[in-house]
């Protein structure tokens, strides 16, 4: 109580930092966007005029459009597998390695999460030497193992945080009854723990979504991923097209996000207050 | 102990260690009858949820085998035993209705679905709670929730039922209830129900058998009236109902009474369970119940004198306590009547037979 206006100093310089914070975070973002409706070729304020050209571009059946079409449903095909691997994988790991007996557990934990430590660069280094003696480099399957494998931490992530406040007598209730293992996990397990499965899923599928550097180093130059088309965009014609397509990637990925909040909330009413 | 009872389910020199130094059950040998409700009895840490843990097939024996109507059990998975399970936060699963809960076994069986309604109907009706089958399990209270459980580890007609701690979690009213309400059923249906609690009540409410376990052994398994009256180790006689303890040195023994030395020099009759011999140390087990206050206590052969430390007043009865024998907190209990005539300092005389008094 005594030093209270020293209180409120301090709190109000966390106040102030932490809107910094946000602003630095958000300011690219909000300078970005509005660009992409820019009636003219340019990258500078103020904008002559606003137009939706460049998204007609994108949209439209011109040699770019095409492209880009094609960019989308590679991004889409591979982001889709890629997530549905990780899950899979990334939850069956997840359950068995939340049993406490399992030998090496605390191993086999930081090697499933490794690939959210290691530099992207050295694993998709490692990747192209691996994969090109498996004859993968420049395929679908290969593209795909490699998003799924940076997509397994995140599904390992919130799966565990999920099963974390998963009652295991729930299992062995299930178990008791007489249904086999893989029955009570199919209808106990995986319907309880089902929002973090599906965050989980959310985040691999945006890992690939917007992945560039394994991208990079295992595509095969036709193989356009939207991240790479933008990479290229950048690169040779600069123009508003990349920062519309980056918007509606954006905005997937935004969307995804919300469903999935929207997901936990309405499971979290469902179950109700115990 | 064995021969007694049909071999319905039985341990067979079972022990269970989770690493090398500590032994959590040590050598258990336990024969179950059909039909019969035993509680194990016991503080936490003495082995008796890893022992029905290893029954459920949730954990393996380290050694021994357990039998269920003849059968081994040993590498037999929990869902191939087709025990029926309570746990003590009920478990019931939040995402199913109470219909869906218990129909959850019936499907792993296969059964049909006119068969299941039938099944579910009745079981719900057991535990009268007929008109919830919709409601989600969050809806429910506590003691519903409870008996829902109990109705879903009933509906496949398991031969046997585990509960662990079942009643742990409800207030003590709802409790006493629903002990009696387990009791009834059990009388009612006749399954084998091996019942987990560190509550001596509910052991003694409910049980045919009390196994009372510490550190990894039954210390004494018998029905709950031998338990209390005649318990055989101090460790019993200590963890059921109130007890006084006092030190004491046999000095002569006749059959299975003995005259025991008190610290203060008194002299006590009092029965031994096993055989004893003069010198030997042993701990007097005495209920405040069972001690007489006042002229009649004159009569009986362990008659003493002391003065009055303390009334404490329990709502149904009184507690009185006194100094005797090198301890200074001789428990009694007393009715209201009787302690109406007693005040704090007050010499009093009291004294308690022989054969409510054991040499531990």
């Amino acid at each position: 109580m005594v030093n209270t206006s020293l209180e409120r100093a301090s709190n109000l310089a966390v106040a102030v930092v932490s809107l910094l914070v946000l602003l630095f975070l958000i300011v690219p973002l909000l300078v970005a966007i509005p660009l992409s409706f820019n009636l003219e070729p340019y990258f500078t304020y103020p904008m002559p005029g606003y137009s939706l050209r460049w998204y007609a571009e994108i949209f439209g059946s011109s040699a770019n459009g095409v492209a880009w079409h094609a960019a989308f449903a590679n991004s889409l095909f591979i982001g889709l597998c890629a997530c549905a691997v990780a899950t899979v994988l990334g939850t069956m790991a997840s359950f068995g390695l939340n049993r406490e007996d399992v030998p090496f557990r605390g191993l086999v934990q930081g090697l499933l999460l490794s690939p959210l430590v290691v530099p992207v660069v050295v694993f998709a280094t490692g990747s192209v030497y691996f994969f090109a003696r498996l004859s993968l480099v420049g395929t679908y399957t290969g593209l795909i193992i490699a998003h799924a494998l940076l997509g397994v931490p995140y599904v390992v992530i919130t799966v565990t945080a999920a099963l974390s406040g998963f009652d295991n007598n729930l299992y062995r209730a299930g178990v008791s009854l007489g249904a086999t293992p893989l029955s009570v996990f199919r209808r106990v397990v995986l319907p309880l723990i089902a929002p973090g499965v599906a965050s989980g899923a959310v985040f691999a599928f945006v890992v690939s979504w917007d992945e560039i550097i394994v991208t990079l180093f295992l595509a095969y130059p036709e193989q356009h991923t939207v991240p790479r088309r933008l990479w290229a965009g950048v690169n040779e014609q600069l123009s508003p097209v990349v920062i519309a397509a980056s918007t509606i990637l954006f905005i997937i990925t935004l969307g995804l996000l919300f469903a999935t909040e929207y997901l936990r909330r309405r499971n979290e009413r469902l179950l109700g207050s115990a | 102990m064995s021969g007694q009872f049909d071999p319905f389910l039985q341990f067979i020199d079972v022990q269970k260690a989770y690493d090398s130094t500590t032994m959590v059950v040590k050598s258990l040998n336990l024969n179950v009858a059909n039909g019969e409700f035993l509680t194990l009895l016991g503080p936490s840490g003495s082995g008796k949820t890893t022992t029905l843990m290893m029954l459920a097939g949730f954990e393996e024996p380290t050694s021994g085998e357990i039998r269920l109507q003849g059968r081994s059990m040993n590498g037999i998975p929990p869902h191939k035993r087709g025990v029926g399970m309570v746990f003590q936060n009920y478990s019931l699963f939040p995402h199913m209705t109470v219909g869906e809960n218990l129909a959850f076994p019936l499907q792993a069986r296969g059964m049909n679905k006119a068969e299941q309604t039938t099944r579910i109907r009745t079981a719900l009706d057991m535990v009268k709670l007929g008109a919830f089958a919709d409601r989600r399990p969050g809806q429910l209270s506590g003691g519903q929730q409870q008996r829902v459980a109990l109705a879903r580890a009933l509906v496949f007609e398991p031969e046997l039922v585990l509960m662990d701690e079942p009643l742990g979690a409800l207030d003590k009213q709802l409790r006493d209830h629903m002990q009696l309400e387990i009791k009834h059923l059990h009388d009612r249906i006749g399954v084998t129900v091996v019942y987990v609690t560190h509550d001596q009540t509910e052991a003694l409410v409910m049980s045919d058998r009390i196994a009372v376990f510490n550190e990894g052994r039954i210390q004494q398994i018998a029905p709950p009236a031998e338990i209390y009256q005649n318990p055989e180790t101090d460790f019993v006689a200590q963890f059921i109902g109130e007890n006084n303890r006092i030190e004491a040195t046999i000095k002569q023994v006749s059959g299975n009474q003995c005259q025991l030395v008190l610290k203060d020099g008194a002299n006590v009759l009092a029965n031994s369970p096993r055989k004893a011999e003069a010198g030997e140390a042993r701990v007097l087990s005495v209920r405040p119940e069972m001690i007489v206050v006042g002229p009649d206590a004159h009569e009986l052969a362990n008659s003493y004198e002391s003065k009055v430390r303390e009334i404490v007043y329990l709502g149904d009865h009184v507690r009185v306590i006194l100094g005797f024998g090198g301890i200074d907190d001789l428990s009694i209990k007393l009715t209201h009547r009787r302690a109406a005539k007693l005040s704090v300092g007050d010499h009093v005389r009291f004294g308690w037979k022989p054969e409510d008094c054991r040499a531990l």
